[in-house]
């Protein structure tokens, strides 16, 4: 199980979870240990709001009713900083509406409460995966623009032409 | 020359008699009624003679008339008392009728209005039951709220000790048994908590200690109060506040009055619910005070069934009304007043046994 999800991908991508309620903090955040994630707990989002940039490396687990910010307002804040930061939203008495309302918004899963664990693995999985293609894809560009002209002509990373680079 | 020249003239043998006035001449056993009258410029007297047997016989004619005339006005006025008889009993009769429509209209308006007061009736205990089930269905929204919190975890905690198991780390699978167990007793509270409040009231009367029904209503809209951030301030005073009533039902009302305060204070900066028991010589006065918006200025409307100042769906409005209506219920009164200092007071007044 571990094996399964802890992959070189995803290892430098940390799962921050925001929930309110403290038992179900606690087992979530055990839950996504056990399956290999690095986890910060938060029992509520404004303050981790601070801490979201366009470089964040991490994705987000949040609650939707939080005293405080809300999960949806949460996320909707988080996509205007960075639209390819994943966050899914948890939620105990979601509708088809807010369910269909989150995603427009940009959210990257909607998970009903309760629900099956290794669902929410799967998606935390799927997220870390594409947060940490996304950073990569980001910084691969930033080197290209930074090497420039001849280096943006030699397409591939095959070895001869990663020779050819140097 | 004369008509009777030589003529010996015997005295005609006549008679002259006053009778009635008139001067009857009889003559030859012939009667006549006698006039007289003078031509004076020929210095002659003409004396006039009329039977007396034809004025006789006119008379008689006249008399019988008169007799006829008589006899046709008598049958008139009969025939138009009798008329004014019929006319009468016509109106009698007609009034009869009215007087039996109007009390068949009447009946039926007795009858009606006693179908309204029974239609009433159910209504209202129609409306005892829709209440229940509107703070019911307010009830399970927060319930299902506060059940699948725990329930979420729990689930989660079971797939940790499934990992755990297989991988063979005991302790930290005890670490999550007693995890779950802690979450499966906070779920038996709150099923605890819905258990007494769908327990049914036999609605009888009888004394209870109201300082239990305070307690007894606080424990169970404790999540509202600390979800909400109110204060709760209460003032009973010591020893055993006996009232008269149906601790169920009165239960009920105090949860009703707690709630209406809580969601007054929704927006308030300053959110203080305060209980306040006064106990009088034959009564009890039970202050719930809160720190909202207050009443509006008729405040009795409250208590009108669907009043509500609450958005769509967060309430139909009958908690105050149902509040009212089983005080009364219990033969006990239900004021709603703003503060001097704002917000809103409700007390609801309960007798006290008169066993003392």
């Amino acid at each position: 199980m571990n094996d399964k999800y802890a992959t070189s991908a995803a290892q430098n991508i940390a799962v921050h979870l925001v929930e309110d309620d403290e038992a179900m903090r606690q087992s979530v955040s055990r839950w996504l240990a056990l399956a290999g994630f690095q986890v910060n707990t938060h029992s509520r989002a404004d303050p981790l709001l601070q801490q979201v940039e366009p470089a964040f490396p991490g994705v987000v687990v949040s609650d939707v009713r939080m005293p405080g910010l809300s999960g949806l307002e949460f996320q909707e804040m988080i996509y205007r900083v960075d639209p390819d930061l994943p966050v899914i939203l948890i939620t105990g008495h979601g509708d088809i509406d807010m369910a269909v309302n989150a995603m427009r918004a940009g959210a990257y899963d909607f998970i009903e409460k309760p629900f099956d664990a290794e669902r929410l693995l799967d998606a935390v999985h799927r997220a870390c995966e594409k947060r940490s293609l996304v950073l990569e894809n980001r910084q691969l560009r930033e080197q290209m623009q930074e090497m420039g002209g001849l280096h943006a002509r030699l397409l591939g990373s095959s070895a001869p032409m990663s020779r050819l680079k140097r | 020359m004369r008509q009777y020249d030589g003529k010996e003239l015997p005295p005609l043998g006549l008679t002259i008699r006053n009778q009635h006035g008139h001067e009857i001449m009889e003559l030859s056993g012939q009667r006549y009624l006698f006039g007289k009258a003078r031509l004076a410029d020929l210095d002659w007297s003409v004396y006039y003679l009329m039977p007396y047997n034809s004025i006789e016989e006119q008379l008689d004619w006249l008399l019988v008339i008169m007799v006829v005339l008589l006899v046709a006005l008598v049958l008139f006025i009969l025939l138009l008392r009798e008329r004014r008889e019929k006319l009468r009993s016509r109106r009698e009769v007609e009034e009869a009728a009215r007087i039996r429509t109007a009390n068949k209209l009447l009946e039926d308006e007795i009858e009606e209005r006693r179908r309204t007061e029974r239609e009433l009736r159910e209504t209202e205990s129609e409306l005892v039951q829709a209440t229940k089930l509107a703070a019911l269905g307010q009830m399970s929204a927060s319930v299902a709220h506060e059940i699948n919190q725990p329930l979420a975890a729990i689930q989660v905690n079971v797939a940790s000790a499934r990992l755990l198991l297989q991988q063979q780390r005991s302790l930290e699978l005890e670490d999550v048994l007693g995890h779950v167990e802690t979450l499966v007793a906070r779920m038996s509270i709150i099923v605890r908590e819905l258990k007494s409040f769908a327990r049914r009231s036999d609605g009888r009367i009888e004394p209870f200690d109201l300082r239990q029904c305070v307690e007894n209503a606080l424990m169970l809209l404790d999540a509202s109060i600390r979800h909400a951030e109110v204060s709760v301030q209460q003032a009973i005073p010591d020893g055993l506040v006996e009232v008269l009533g149906d601790q169920l039902r009165i239960e009920q009302v105090l949860i009703n009055l707690f709630r209406n305060a809580i969601d007054a204070m929704d927006e308030a900066d300053q959110r203080v619910l305060s209980i306040h028991v006064s106990v009088y010589a034959s009564s009890v006065g039970l202050q719930v005070d809160d720190t909202g918006e207050g009443v509006p200025a008729c405040p009795k409307q409250v208590f009108e069934p669907f009043f509500t100042t609450k958005s769509s769906g967060e309430g139909l409005g009958l908690g105050l009304s149902i509040a009212e209506r089983i005080v009364h219920g219990v033969g006990g009164t239900l004021v709603a007043e703003n503060r001097p200092d704002g917000g809103a007071r409700f007390t609801p007044t309960l007798q006290r046994p008169n066993n003392e």
